[in-house]
């Protein structure tokens, strides 16, 4: 009985050790030359909720499904609910006012050209999992630990 | 909202002003009440209450036992939300 | 009342009450802090950590985190504007598996290849990698040994790799990461001028009629340039844009040309334009009889495979491949004129009159064009070619190098310019344009570096796709991968890359900041600074070199990749690793360290402590005694001033917003090559191609020739791959920031909605795409932002889940060793 203990240590250890190595790459999650099943499609938050910014500049993350919504030279649907003309009416968030900026800082009547691409600051968020956590911590969150 | 709102909620916040020797045993005596909670305060003799009571009647009981207890000097209601 | 909602209003109550009370909170902050003293954020300038656009933002930080990022108003580039991932800058160095002490794989308290890891010391770490790359070197030499960096690798940790690789142990078996995105680039600008980089800028932008984009995605890849094309496009109605691709993208979203064309035909459409200019008589003949040269190029030249592969077998030229003949205009005209119309239609799939309309952009003398590409004619079989043949319709037109007429090389990396090219941290190059081979070059570099004649040795070394089957083969036994994830990112995986990695002759040393799929496959791992945690300078994609101080501390034990190269300098004499001619010729470097002679050489540490800003920490310099970072860019400098590569001083950079080289008497240079605008170019020339022997640049004629491997009856689909915005490049920094990771979680295969069906296919399936090589596990994808013709699937390369390199060929450039990524042959099956 004990002999066999003895022996059966070390393979599980040896076990473990090949176990733990081949996953360190915490995004993959397993072994390079393995291949898991894939997650499903993530499916787009929809609950019109605002969400927390991490601080005042950065871009508000979009709350709703935006699918099929087109934004090109001959239309941008965002604008159709977000633009100051259409607030009043969608009751959707207006465009900040840095939207209305050109390259110089000099306001303009209409939205500017250059802000005109909505997504490429502007993400949708998903039901997908977090796979590893950030640290991140605001400056509300520093000032409350530095008191 | 509207699934409770037939169960209202009183949520307010009080500064309860009493003798800096009385302190320890006014704020004692207090979080004992049901639906209160002490929060921060300071030794000179003043600290903050949360009251969270389910009618305007037992608010005004809360508030009127803590007014008459040994040691309290004042109170004065801060914040006061319905639903 | 929901939980939440009671929570937050119970927290306002007790804090309202405070606040009025005149007392803090243990756990809650008042509702608004106005105080000054709190409130004060240090704001400091730093290009972003991302793409070869070289936005600069402002970082503010407070307790030594960063707190938050903003672009910056007063940069030129960007003018304010970030891109979603920019947003997000401040949350990239925390995700929580940060690596923070060093790593090596143990069985039983010593070094196994199969151990796990365990944490180990500094110490530890650098007597392992001393001890195997010693034994490396003694057992088989200089060829041996390995080092693959990076286009993100500050500008002065590729010359101190530089330096320590081709001086030190006198090997030029170090590549960059950019010899997969920018090589073909380079290889074109060699070609075309004989001197590296864009000869516009971003300023172009502002001044073109007309801006053509040959297969780059601008609208996901580089953000902040697609919105200065935006806003000149929708701001003055008569600007067009035309947009080529494999498939249809977020950049076709302003296209008034859009255009598909079948993959690798983007050689013969080049070929049309260039046949239409001349068949209609625009040539602007002026200019090409003052400024141009012809010369047929070399054909059929292989595909950069091993070479036992049928294909190379095949090839008639492969070692001749970069040769070229002089030709006349006469002959140069007759060899496009096979590129008519109608043939370029039926091999392209584009429509005639898109063709036609696309070549008058070109053709047309009152309409100044830009031309922009990336990764679609870089990571090409022809990559070269397709650059040198870009440049041909700019050149029979004469529209270069002035505003708004610009053939435009966009950059993927923030340093593929700043670093890998400019200081030459490539297997075949020195700093400034200069090359291994050349021996005048190397007495430069040897002078320069204050070197004994013969230190800097004159083989070329292995390249990216090369390293790897060295790796593989066993012939580099000792390899050092720093700022990149190339596991994840080199074609074809299973046959090359991990048994190169795993091959228990190899010990392999990965430096990151966080456990990649890389370092999963290495030996030790070295727990590296990011970004804003050392102080760096960067060059991006017009020339402009920025700089940044070290704005907050890295976590844990983690060093910068500077620190880590300049201690393991320490470990290594002159004796042990120069010859004996060397040192008997020079014996007073004998018994001297590398550390010596690389970096204690009256140059690199000429600069004193009290030069650096009091403001900032530097934590490379304290430790080693004196501001390495300038003179490690002062020596460096010194090669590029007064041969058209002009950097300014070290402490103007900390200064500016970046200066776009030649700077010359403190000016920026915008348009190169041109008499006014560069100060290199003659007086009285117009326009100086200085870069070739007589001025004149080169218009190569060069065939379309078809890829390495198409779509055949079994795998009958093409393969393309590229990126999304949300996330750069292998992930390692955006999937742990949780906004960008739940934009864009994971990898799809996108398909067309038919070819869907007739596999019996549905969106969201499980599939698998398969090629000859190996084969990953995705979802299908039918619609969504890229909408793929029939006949091609795109699958994006940033999920360590879903290693699409396990299906990629390792086909290259034979010019320019630069990986074929957007060609090979797949099927998609269901799971």
């Amino acid at each position: 009985m004990k002999k066999f203990a003895m022996i059966f240590m070390p393979l599980l250890v040896v076990a473990t050790f090949t176990l733990a190595s081949d996953d360190i790459a915490t995004l993959r999650g397993g072994p390079i030359n393995e291949e898991k099943k894939p997650p499903k499609i993530a499916e787009v938050e929809n609950k019109d909720i605002k969400r927390a910014r991490n601080y005042p500049m950065q871009p508000p993350t979009i709350p709703h499904k935006i699918r099929d919504y087109r934004v090109d030279i001959n239309s941008n649907k965002c604008l159709s609910c977000h633009s100051r003309k259409q607030t009043a009416a969608s009751q959707a968030p207006m465009i900040s006012v840095t939207h209305y900026m050109d390259r110089e800082g000099n306001f303009l009547a209409d939205v500017s050209p250059r802000r005109y691409f909505c997504e490429q600051c502007h993400v949708v968020q998903t039901n997908a999992p977090t796979l590893v956590g950030n640290d991140f911590k605001d400056i509300d969150q520093l000032l409350r630990e530095a008191k | 909202m509207t699934a409770e709102a037939h169960e209202p909620i009183h949520i307010s916040s009080f500064i309860v002003r009493c003798l800096p020797e009385r302190l320890q045993q006014v704020m004692t005596a207090v979080e004992a009440l049901p639906g209160v909670e002490i929060h921060a305060n300071d030794p000179c003799g003043k600290f903050v209450a949360l009251l969270e009571l389910d009618s305007e009647k037992v608010l005004v009981e809360t508030i009127t036992t803590i007014e008459l207890m040994k040691g309290v000097v004042n109170t004065s209601m801060v914040y006061h939300h319905v639903e | 009342m929901k939980p939440t909602r009671r929570d937050f209003i119970k927290a306002n109550a007790v804090a309202t009450a405070t606040a009025v009370a005149g007392m803090s909170v243990p756990g809650s902050a008042a509702n608004l802090v106005t105080d000054r003293d709190q409130t004060e954020l240090t704001w400091s300038k730093a290009p972003c950590r991302f793409c070869g656009t070289g936005c600069s933002v402002n970082v503010a930080t407070r307790d030594n985190r960063i707190v938050a990022t903003h672009g910056d108003i007063n940069s030129p580039v960007n003018k304010g504007l970030s891109c979603v991932k920019g947003y997000f800058l401040s949350k990239i160095m925390y995700g929580s598996d940060r690596l923070t002490q060093p790593l090596l794989r143990k069985t039983a308290g010593k070094y196994d290849k199969n151990g796990e890891f365990e944490p180990v010391s500094w110490d530890e770490a650098f007597d392992i990698m001393e001890e195997k790359f010693k034994k490396a070197l003694k057992e088989k030499g200089p060829e041996a040994i390995g080092m693959f960096g990076s286009g993100q690798w500050t500008v002065w940790e590729g010359y101190a790799a530089a330096k320590l690789m081709k001086a030190g142990f006198r090997s030029n078996n170090i590549d960059p990461n950019a010899r997969h995105c920018m090589a073909s680039a380079v290889g074109g600008f060699m070609r075309t001028f004989g001197i590296d980089e864009p000869m516009g800028c971003y300023d172009d932008m502002e001044h073109a009629d007309a801006f053509v984009l040959w297969g780059s995605n601008m609208a996901e890849m580089h953000p902040i340039l697609w919105t200065r094309i935006t806003d000149r496009r929708l701001s003055h109605p008569h600007v067009k844009v035309a947009v080529l691709s494999t498939y249809e993208h977020r950049s076709f979203e302003l296209a008034d040309v859009p255009m598909i064309f079948t993959p690798q035909t983007d050689l013969a459409i080049l070929n049309y334009i260039a046949n239409y200019i001349i068949q209609n008589d625009m040539v602007n003949k002026d200019f090409v009889s003052k400024h141009v040269n012809f010369r047929k190029g070399t054909e059929d030249i292989g595909y950069g495979l091993r070479p036992e592969h049928p294909l190379e077998q095949k090839a008639a030229n492969v070692k001749t491949a970069g040769a070229s003949t002089e030709m006349s205009f006469e002959e140069y005209k007759k060899y496009v004129a096979s590129y008519d119309a109608a043939s370029v239609s039926k091999l392209s799939g584009v429509p005639e009159n898109q063709l036609e309309q696309l070549a008058k952009l070109y053709a047309d003398p009152n309409i100044k064009v830009m031309s922009l590409w990336t990764m679609g004619f870089n990571q090409h079989t022809r990559g070269v070619w397709a650059n040198n043949l870009v440049y041909n319709i700019h050149l029979l037109t004469g529209k270069i190098s002035e505003p708004g007429n610009s053939p435009f090389s966009l950059t993927g990396q923030p340093s593929a310019c700043g670093t890998a090219r400019e200081v030459g941290t490539f297997s075949h190059r020195l700093p400034a344009d200069m090359v291994v081979k050349n021996p005048e070059h190397r007495k430069i570099a040897e002078k320069l570096w204050k070197l004994p004649e013969g230190t800097v040795p004159g083989w070329v070394g292995a390249h990216a796709v090369l390293q790897n089957r060295k790796l593989k083969d066993g012939e580099i036994n000792a390899y050092w991968v720093q700022v990149n994830n190339n596991v994840q990112a080199a074609a074809n995986l299973n046959e090359e890359t991990l048994p190169g990695y795993r091959n228990p002759e190899n010990f392999i040393v990965v430096s990151d900041a966080y456990p990649t799929v890389t370092a999963q496959a290495a030996d030790l791992i070295l727990p590296t600074a990011m970004w804003v945690e050392k102080e760096g300078a960067y060059g991006n994609a017009e020339r402009r070199t920025q700089f940044w101080h070290q704005m907050v501390d890295a976590p844990g034990e983690s060093t910068s990749d500077l620190w880590q190269l300049v201690e393991f300098s320490k470990r290594f004499t002159t004796d042990e690793v120069w010859p004996a001619e060397i040192l008997d010729a020079s014996p007073e470097y004998k018994g001297k360290t590398l550390y010596e002679v690389l970096y204690r050489n009256g140059n690199v540490d000429k600069y004193p402590l009290s030069d650096m800003d009091e403001r900032y920490k530097n934590h490379e310099s304290e430790d080693f005694g004196f501001y390495l970072q300038k003179g490690l860019f002062e020596e460096y400098a010194g090669f590029g001033r007064g041969h058209a590569h002009d950097l300014a001083d070290f402490d103007t950079y900390h200064k500016t917003r970046g200066l776009r080289w030649p700077v010359v008497d403190g000016k920026e240079t915008l348009w190169r090559f041109k008499e006014g605008s560069d100060p290199y170019a003659k007086a009285g020339t117009g326009w100086d191609f200085y870069g070739k022997p007589d001025g004149k640049a080169v218009i190569f004629a060069l065939p379309y020739e078809p890829a390495a491997e198409s779509p055949d009856e079994d795998y009958n689909l093409w393969l393309s791959t590229g990126r999304v915005m949300e996330h750069w490049h292998s992930g390692s920094m955006t999937r742990r920031v949780p906004e960008l990771n739940s934009a864009f979680p994971n990898a799809l295969c996108f398909m067309h909605p038919a070819d869907a069906k007739e596999r019996k296919l549905r969106r969201g399936d499980e599939v698998i795409v398969r090629s000859r090589r190996g084969e990953i596990r995705t979802r299908l994808e039918t619609r969504g932002r890229n909408r793929v013709p029939k006949g091609l699937v795109f699958v994006p390369w940033f999920d360590a889940s879903q290693l699409i390199n396990k299906v990629t060929l390792d086909a290259t450039d034979p010019l320019s060793k630069e990986t074929d990524y957007k060609k090979c042959a797949v099927k998609v099956t269901k799971a």
